[in-house]
Order: structure tokens, then C-alpha cells, then sequence
């Protein structure tokens, strides 16, 4: 997976180029509607997106989130959004995290991780190693739960 | 050694656009530090979409980026249509192109008024509100609303836009060029605004990147990067426009790249208007898309994005087959570029603290979500 | 970009973009106004803008609305309450609240109805001074009925 081959290839090329280079640290790559979707190992995601930044050229990440799924295991997703400015590419790159476990910070690959994953720690729980300020961004401090957890209610009964 | 001192400002501050708490770490009157607060405006509208229907959400999209309602509501709309796989018959495009470049001229005007008001300059504000006004009556005439509009549905629109609109819009269109030079006599030249904003904040092209700056800001740092051109949605590959790129990357840069994006937005609404076709606005089936009835979406995820006036607005739906998104993300421009603030005050005085903010655009009610 | 010339050495000495500036201001001195002095004067509403709420009547003055509940499932901020019974094998409405200030005017309730039974009129000037006067109910909705064709 070179720079210069990023110009031929469609989203979902890329995402298989990178399944190619790291067999055993990527799960998966498929096509789910119109966006690559890359399962990564959980304690391989600073390797990849650092790859990805230095060697091709995926040098902007703008998005951080969580999702959670009750019903499964491991419990989270860890959702990062990947693009390229100079081509119209864009990956969408998933970890699977168990509950109580956490994942390592890419804040010393990308500046944009600063706030974006004090977000997801603050609406899913899911702490990052290595953030140098992993506190709450939009709940205040001693705020119990995490909102966007499916078991979080939507209203209290302290009408 | 002068003595470091600790103060707030914000949240009840004019100039920061909101609640924004700002806590800077001072040496004299030079910023040596600082860390921010956000999150007093935070309504949970995420965790609120995910009780609601997809119909109802448009209205919870109108209240991120109030000052730019209509984009808002078409990036959402536009992501459950590509999440539904609908098309929308060319006219329907049209329109929707159009009165996106007017919410960016509205957003621009404010941005010009309100960027010199925070300077100290108080006259453009009374010229670009006045000239904003004229939009707000036109969106007004065909939502209902000023600036919550909740305008756009899924799979078309609320309503049929009548002739009327597009005459007014025309006589509007033709004016404004002139009404940008009135903006420009008051500010570009001017020996004051000037030194308030050469070589204030500047953002270097390597940090914009690596804080995922988006929209004006990163353009003003040199990066030619545009949603409407990198991944043309609606109809902007048939519009003759340009990119507005600065070189610096300071608060001047960006000043003039929103004044370039007006003349810019003005040939855009010149040829939406001229090429405007006639037919069907609303997708074939617009029924079942229609309110009261809710519509069940299949499963699967979408990222969509367009390019707001503000940078670039996505939306990150995961449905599981009901009538209400799975999760939705909301990735807003003012949030973004909030988050880099801290490295381009380090070092700069205390006032040029206030024009970075304002330079950046920021509406809260997006950031905190 | 091109607005970022330096000064020119006659820009500097005769304030030039100073004086361009003050005759811009000066010209509007002597226009018209285009402020509205609110609330002396009062800005006309325009045609079709989302203001309160009201029932629409049928030609012999009786309401449309058949309390089959849509515009309560549909408002995205749960504020309208609706209650009806049968009479005479015909459904009528016997208690429609909205509570104002949870209302954020998006016109939803108005597109749900099937019956075409609520619309929205262009008054915009519902403040009072209590807050329990906030609420609309059924005798509410029929203030303005007059305003909307029926």
C-alpha cells in the first residue's frame, strides 16, 4: 500500500490494500452500505493509524466515537474516521473493546484525538492509555453513568 | 520573573460566542497556557435522536448551528437518503444548492458584522445585519420560520418553493456584490483592522492538518481542501466557482477567504437560479417519507458530509431496521476547530486572544451538541 | 490573497481607506431608515410564519379534529396532550392541551394532521405575564380560528 497507488483506488480498494500489509492485526475489511469498514486488533490500532498517517497518507482524522451493543462481546466499538485531503478516500476504522478494558491514546499521532476521544470516554466509558488529560469533556465532574450507554435512561422520574 | 496569574474568561463573556470557558494562564498580558471548558450548553442531542423517529430529527439539527439551519438540514436529510438510497430529481438538487450558498452568505454576513464588532469596530454589523435580514425574510416566506426553519424532509421538502421566491432571491443575487463592497470599504484596507489582524493566530498548514481543521480556517492556512469540489454532492460539479486559499493562516487570512467565499456563494446563486429546471422537487415515492408515518431505514451505517458554511458538518448514522437511528454522531465544524484553540493563542496577548475566537466562527450550540 | 497588499505610501499619509469609510457612513446619514421601531411600529408578519397554534373549523363552526392523537405521537417535544370520546358514532375531541413552553414551533402537529384540522397563524407576540397562561387549551385553540380559512 503505497502513496502514489492511493489515486487508482476506491474506499473499499484501500481498506483491503491494509488488510493486505497487516494480515494478522486487521480482522477484517468490508463494504457495509457505501463506507470501508476496517476491524483492527484493539492493541494494534496505534500501529496502524500510525502507518497509516506516515506511509500513506491518511493524514486527517476528524471523528472519535463510541458505540455500544449490550448484547455482545466484547461489549464497544471504537470508531475512528480516517481521510486523505489530497484524494476523495475515507476509512472508517473500528476496534472492539471490552468493558473495563481500555485503548491506547493517538494523541501523540494525530492533535485532533485531544478532544474527540475525551468525548467518547465521557459518553461511553471507555478510558484511553496514554491521553494526557483524560477527564470529562461534556459532563461535569462527578457525573455517575455514561449517557450514551443503551442502559443510560433517557428520562429520571425526579419530576 | 513577572508573577503567572489564573483568569477566566467566560463563560459570561461577549466575545466568546456563548459559553465557552476560556481559563488562561497569564505572564503579564502574554497567554502562556491555557485550557478550556465546554459542555454548558451540551443538550444531549445524540442521545436524544436515538428516541426520536428520522422524520422528527430535523428538528434537533436545526438547533446545532443555529445561525445555519438549512444546511444542517440538508446534510442530515442527505445522509438518510444515502442510507435509504433515494434520489432527488435535479430540481430538488437546485434548490438545495441554492439555499445552501445563501445560509453561507447569511453566516458570512453575520461572521464580517460580528468579527469587527468584537475587534471594536461597530458600524459593518448594522450593514451586514441589515443585508442578512433580507435573506431571513426569504427563508421565512418559504419555511414559515426565521431561523429555526426545520425546512428540508427526508426525500424532499416541506413545501413547494413559489415563483415569487426565486424572483426576490434574483433581485437580492444582483445587489449583493455591492453590498460585499460596502463590507470591504469599512474593514479590507482599514489601517485598524489591520493591525488588529495581520499575524494574529496563525495557524500553520502542518498543525491545521494534524488538528483536522476544517472549513475557512483550514483553507486560510494554504490547505485547497473544499467538500464541494474534493467530493462534489448535489450540484456543485456543474457550478463555476472557485476555492478561497490564504497563505498565512492568520486572522486576517481567514477574514478575506469568507470574503472571497461571498463573491464566490454570489456566482453560485447566479447560475443555481439561471439553470433551474423545472419538474418534480420531491423524490418519487415522497409519500412514504411523508409525515405522520413513520419509515423503517435497513440496517447498516453512513457517513455523510457537506461542506457548512462553518467547515464540514458529517453525520454518522448506524441503523438497525427501525424507525429511529442506532446511534447517530454528530461531527460538527465549531468543534473541531475549539479544540486547536490552545495551540494558536500560546504566546499572544490577551486581546488577540478574542480576535482568534471570533476569527474562528464558533456557535456553541453546535460544539457542545 | 489579493487584499493583502501592504499600504501604500499616499494610503498612509492622506487616510485614504479612512476617509472612504466616513463617506460610506455619511451617505447613509441622509437615506431612509430600516429599522423598525418595535414595538411602536410593528413589522408585518409574513404570510404563512409559524406562530400559535389554532383549530380550524369547518364552514358551520364545529371542529375537524377527530382526536385521532397523530400530532401528539408526532411532536418532537411531547407537548401536546389529546383526549376524545365517540358521540353519536361520530369521534370528537374533548381535551387538547399545548403546553407553550415546551412548543418549538416546528409545524410538525400541521403536517401529521390528516384531517387538516390545526394550523398556525402569524402571531408572534404570546408572552404573559403568568406562567400557568402558557397553556392552550381547547377554548385557546379556537382564538384565532377566525384568521384561517376554513
Amino acid at each position: 500500500m503505497k502513496k502514489e497507488n492511493l489515486k487508482n483506488m476506491n474506499d473499499i480498494g484501500a481498506a483491503e490494500a491494509l488488510k493486505k500489509h497487516f494480515p494478522s492485526a486487521v480482522e477484517s475489511a468490508e463494504l457495509v452500505n457505501h463506507e470501508a469498514v476496517v476491524y483492527v486488533r484493539k492493541d494494534d490500532i496505534k500501529k496502524v493509524l500510525a502507518y497509516l498517517k506516515e506511509k500513506v497518507g491518511f493524514e486527517y482524522l476528524f471523528s472519535i466515537t463510541g458505540v455500544d451493543y449490550p448484547d455482545r462481546t466484547p461489549r464497544f466499538d471504537i470508531v475512528y474516521h480516517l481521510k486523505t485531503l489530497e484524494h476523495p478516500l475515507q476509512l472508517t476504522i473500528k476496534v472492539k473493546v471490552e468493558e473495563g478494558t481500555d485503548v491506547d491514546s493517538v494523541y501523540d499521532i494525530f492533535k485532533s484525538a485531544n478532544w474527540c476521544e475525551r468525548e467518547a470516554y465521557d459518553m461511553v466509558g471507555v478510558p484511553f492509555k496514554g491521553h494526557p488529560n483524560m477527564t470529562r469533556l461534556f459532563m461535569w465532574e462527578g457525573f455517575e453513568g455514561y449517557p450514551l450507554r443503551k442502559d443510560f435512561p433517557l428520562y429520571t422520574e425526579d419530576k | 520573573m513577572p508573577r503567572k496569574m489564573t483568569i477566566n474568561m467566560g463563560p459570561q463573556h461577549p466575545s466568546t460566542h456563548g459559553v465557552l470557558r476560556v481559563i488562561l494562564e497569564l505572564e503579564g498580558e502574554n497567554v502562556v497556557g491555557s485550557d478550556m471548558e465546554v459542555g454548558l450548553l451540551h443538550r444531549g442531542i445524540e442521545k436524544l435522536a436515538e428516541s426520536m423517529t428520522y422524520q422528527q430529527i430535523v428538528t434537533l439539527t436545526d438547533r446545532l448551528d443555529y445561525v445555519t439551519s438549512m444546511t444542517n438540514n440538508i446534510t442530515y436529510v442527505m445522509a438518510v437518503e444515502k442510507l435509504l438510497g433515494i434520489e432527488i430529481p435535479p430540481r430538488g438538487e437546485y434548490i438545495r444548492t441554492l439555499i445552501a450558498e445563501m445560509q453561507r452568505v447569511v453566516n458570512h454576513m453575520m461572521f464580517v458584522g460580528i468579527y469587527a464588532m468584537d475587534l471594536g469596530a461597530i458600524t459593518p454589523v448594522f450593514q451586514t445585519f441589515r443585508d442578512r435580514e433580507i435573506i431571513l425574510d426569504l427563508f421565512e416566506m418559504i419555511s414559515g420560520a426565521r431561523l429555526t426553519y426545520s425546512f428540508f424532509r427526508v426525500g424532499g421538502m416541506r413545501e413547494e418553493i413559489p415563483q415569487e421566491f426565486f424572483d426576490k432571491t434574483k433581485d437580492f443575487n444582483d445587489k449583493l456584490l455591492g453590498m460585499i463592497a460596502e463590507y470591504e470599504t469599512l474593514l479590507t484596507r482599514n489601517r485598524i483592522f489591520r493591525a488588529r489582524n495581520i499575524g494574529v493566530g496563525v495557524v500553520s498548514k502542518e498543525y491545521a492538518i494534524n488538528c483536522g481543521l476544517t472549513g475557512p480556517v483550514l483553507r486560510a492556512s494554504g490547505v485547497p481542501y473544499d467538500l464541494r469540489k474534493a467530493k462534489p454532492y448535489l450540484m456543485y460539479d456543474k457550478m463555476d466557482f472557485e476555492i478561497a486559499v490564504g497563505d498565512n493562516g492568520d486572522c486576517y487570512d481567514r477574514y478575506l477567504v469568507r470574503i472571497k467565499e461571498l463573491k464566490e456563494s454570489q456566482k453560485i446563486i447566479a447560475q443555481c437560479l439561471e439553470q433551474m429546471p423545472s419538474g418534480a422537487s420531491n423524490c418519487e415515492d415522497y409519500k412514504k417519507y411523508k409525515i405522520p408515518k413513520p419509515f423503517k431505514v435497513p440496517a447498516g451505517e453512513v457517513y455523510f458530509s457537506t461542506e457548512c458554511p462553518k467547515g464540514e458538518l458529517g453525520f454518522y448514522i448506524i441503523s438497525d431496521g427501525t424507525k429511529s437511528p442506532y446511534r447517530i454522531k454528530i461531527n460538527s465544524p465549531s468543534y473541531i476547530n475549539t479544540a486547536a484553540l490552545s495551540g494558536m493563542i500560546e504566546g499572544a496577548l490577551i486581546a488577540d486572544v478574542v480576535a482568534t475566537i471570533a476569527s474562528l466562527d464558533i456557535v456553541l450550540g453546535e460544539l457542545d451538541k | 490573497m489579493e487584499g493583502d497588499k501592504k499600504l501604500s505610501l499616499f494610503e498612509k499619509i492622506f487616510f485614504i481607506e479612512i476617509i472612504k469609510g466616513h463617506l460610506l457612513t455619511l451617505k447613509y446619514m441622509f437615506g431612509k431608515n430600516v429599522t423598525v421601531m418595535y414595538p411602536d411600529e410593528k413589522r408585518a408578519p409574513v404570510p404563512k410564519s409559524r406562530g400559535i397554534h389554532t383549530f380550524k373549523l369547518e364552514s358551520d363552526g364545529t371542529e375537524r379534529c377527530n382526536a385521532c392523537g397523530l400530532c401528539a405521537k408526532f411532536c418532537p417535544s411531547n407537548c401536546i396532550t389529546i383526549k376524545g370520546e365517540k358521540v353519536d358514532g361520530k369521534r370528537i375531541v374533548t381535551q387538547y392541551d399545548i403546553d407553550i413552553t415546551r412548543c418549538i414551533f416546528c409545524g410538525m402537529c400541521v403536517d401529521a394532521c390528516p384531517k387538516d384540522a390545526i394550523a398556525m397563524v402569524e402571531e408572534y407576540e404570546i408572552s404573559v405575564y403568568n406562567k400557568d397562561e402558557m397553556n392552550l387549551d381547547q377554548q385557546g385553540m379556537h382564538k384565532y380560528s377566525s384568521r384561517v380559512p376554513s
